[in-house]
């Protein structure tokens, strides 16, 4: 093959595989995930609209499923009986003439299978075009009115999606927000990019979502969020399960046990009935008012809890753990950070690294092991119950209040051993260690510490001390 | 004896025509430029190649007479 012929060959090649790429940015590439325009597409320039409106006759319980590929879906109640579907339908041609043209081989269909009745549009039919003409651009925005208590299915690609007073709601949605409103039972909602708000659902709540907000308000049954790149608040709900990744989550009001699952986001909770788990990373927890126990895991993020009805499970990386009127027992693992508790009623076993632990107003028996850290014990009440704590380069301070009854061992290897407490009888002394016992004895109280002091302070002293 | 029949510049002439009609038309609002390339353009192979088998019969022809 001659050189000329191959090189005419190249050149024609090249002139139809730039037609071709042409053609694909002008047809794939019109609107973005916000609704702007990227490049001149199929939804862009000059748009006529124009309005539909059929009613269909339905018998009692007749679900109702749409289909819409560009443009909103809005299902609401009204006369038994009937449905009411308006179609409006905006067509993206420069003439007037043709958009009509056009809008008018744009129709409803509405076809009964079973007992559901589907609704949708002849968009497919359209969309093959010949060849020869330019793909329109065309939305079909539907506005539904239902008998009250139908069962609604919606699947919508681009387009907002707000369903209201429906006995169940069942939502597909690509890139646009979706909004439902007063369902008699369950909701399900599965988003891909655009925000979720759910309010007033009287059933189970299931929502996915991806790119976008969920909001959750006012929901009686359990909720089952899946969602990442997004804030969550949730409002009054019955029970939540959250799965989440990058975004912050705010709760308020679950009458249920709530679980929460998420990464990259700060997680603020308050007034959980049941028990609560929450575990998230590089941010912190806030919890508050928990009716039964409380389980927190954060990496890299503080964690504050109060207000507990039962047992408190904390562990947390490089930041700090507090604690306030605990009412279980306490489990704590900080790795770098400080623990600090206050009004911790049945015990507490804390192991912590890098910071201090302060234990102020517990009752019951404690458990403390901490490196590179000092422990100050304040009790609520007289001891009675074991403590043992181990500390490494750190001083260990324990108030005694009056009343105390224990068996003491105490150990400061290198370090120096104080005691103030006048009911001390010591019966064993030596350097860096001292036995005794305080009220007669009783509960076993071991305190040792490496490179660090041991002080022991009656109650009455810290008073005077610190008025 | 005549030059032999040499394809080429027949499909770079018809192109360049067509082309230049199509162009017009889509100026003009008759027809969407870039759907008509779209659908057309395999055409231009599909004339050469049809050329090229008449130039191979043409210069069969000549060497048997």
């Amino acid at each position: 093959m001659r050189a000329g012929k191959i090189g005419l060959l190249i050149v024609i090649l090249a002139f139809g595989s730039t037609v071709e790429t042409a053609w694909r940015v002008r047809n794939h590439l019109g609107l973005d995930q916000w609704g702007w325009g990227v490049l001149r597409g199929r939804f862009y320039g000059p748009s006529f609209t124009f309005d539909a409106e059929q009613t269909e006759t339905v018998s009692a319980d007749t679900a109702v499923e749409v289909e819409n590929a560009f443009g909103g879906v809005t299902v609401t109640a009204g006369a038994p009986g009937q449905v009411r579907i308006a179609l409006r339908k905006v067509v993206f041609l420069p003439q007037a003439e043709r958009a009509r043209a056009f809008a008018d081989r744009l129709v409803v269909q509405a076809r009964r299978e079973g007992g559901i009745l589907r609704v949708g549009t002849n968009r497919a039919d359209l969309e093959r075009t010949s060849g020869l003409e330019r793909e329109v651009g065309f939305e079909t925005h539907f506005d539904l009115v239902v008998p009250p208590g139908t069962a609604v299915k919606v699947a919508s690609a681009h387009g907002p999606v707000h369903l209201s007073d429906v006995a169940r709601a069942d939502v597909s949605s690509s890139f646009d927000t979706v909004r439902v409103e007063r369902v008699a039972g369950p909701a399900t909602i599965d988003a891909r990019h655009g925000d979720v708000r759910v309010e007033g659902v009287k059933g189970e709540v299931k929502v996915t979502d991806r790119h976008g907000d969920v909001t959750l308000q006012d929901v009686d049954g359990r909720a089952e969020v899946d969602m990442q790149h997004g804030d969550f608040v949730a409002t009054r709900v019955g029970g939540l399960t959250l799965q989440a990744a990058h975004g912050d989550v705010r709760v308020e009001a679950v009458h249920g046990d709530l679980d929460v699952h998420t990464q990259h986001g700060e997680v603020r909770a308050h007034d959980v009935s049941g028990r609560a788990l929450v575990e998230t990373s590089f941010q912190g927890v806030t919890l508050g008012k928990v009716g039964g126990d409380a389980t927190v895991h954060t990496e890299h993020g503080e964690i504050q809890v109060s207000d507990v009805g039962g047992a408190v499970d904390a562990k947390a990386t490089f930041d700090d753990v507090a604690l306030a009127r605990i009412a279980g027992p306490v489990t704590v693992t900080v790795t770098h950070g400080a623990v600090r508790a206050q009004g911790v009623e049945k015990g507490a076993r804390i192991h912590g690294s890098g910071d201090e632990v302060v234990l102020d107003g517990f009752r019951g028996p404690v458990d403390v092991d901490v490196e590179l850290g000092g422990v100050r014990l304040v009790p609520a009440a007289a001891v009675t119950e074991a403590v043992r704590v181990t500390a490494t380069h750190g001083a260990i301070e324990m108030d005694v209040p009056a009343g105390s009854r224990f068996l003491l061992q105490a150990s400061a290897q290198p370090g120096e051993i104080a005691s103030d407490v006048r009911d001390l009888s010591i019966t064993q002394t030596g350097m860096g260690h001292l036995a005794g016992s305080i009220g007669g004895g009783g509960a076993a109280v071991v305190l040792t510490t490496h490179h660090g002091d041991v002080r022991l302070r009656s109650s009455a002293t810290v008073a005077q001390k610190t008025p | 004896m005549g030059r032999p029949f040499r394809p080429e510049p027949v499909v770079v002439g018809v192109a360049l025509i067509a082309l230049g009609v199509v162009w017009m038309l889509g100026n003009a609002g008759r027809l969407d430029l870039l759907a008509t390339l779209r659908a057309w353009w395999p055409a231009t192979l599909i004339v050469w190649g049809v050329l090229e088998l008449v130039a191979y019969a043409a210069h069969r022809r000549a060497r048997r007479s």
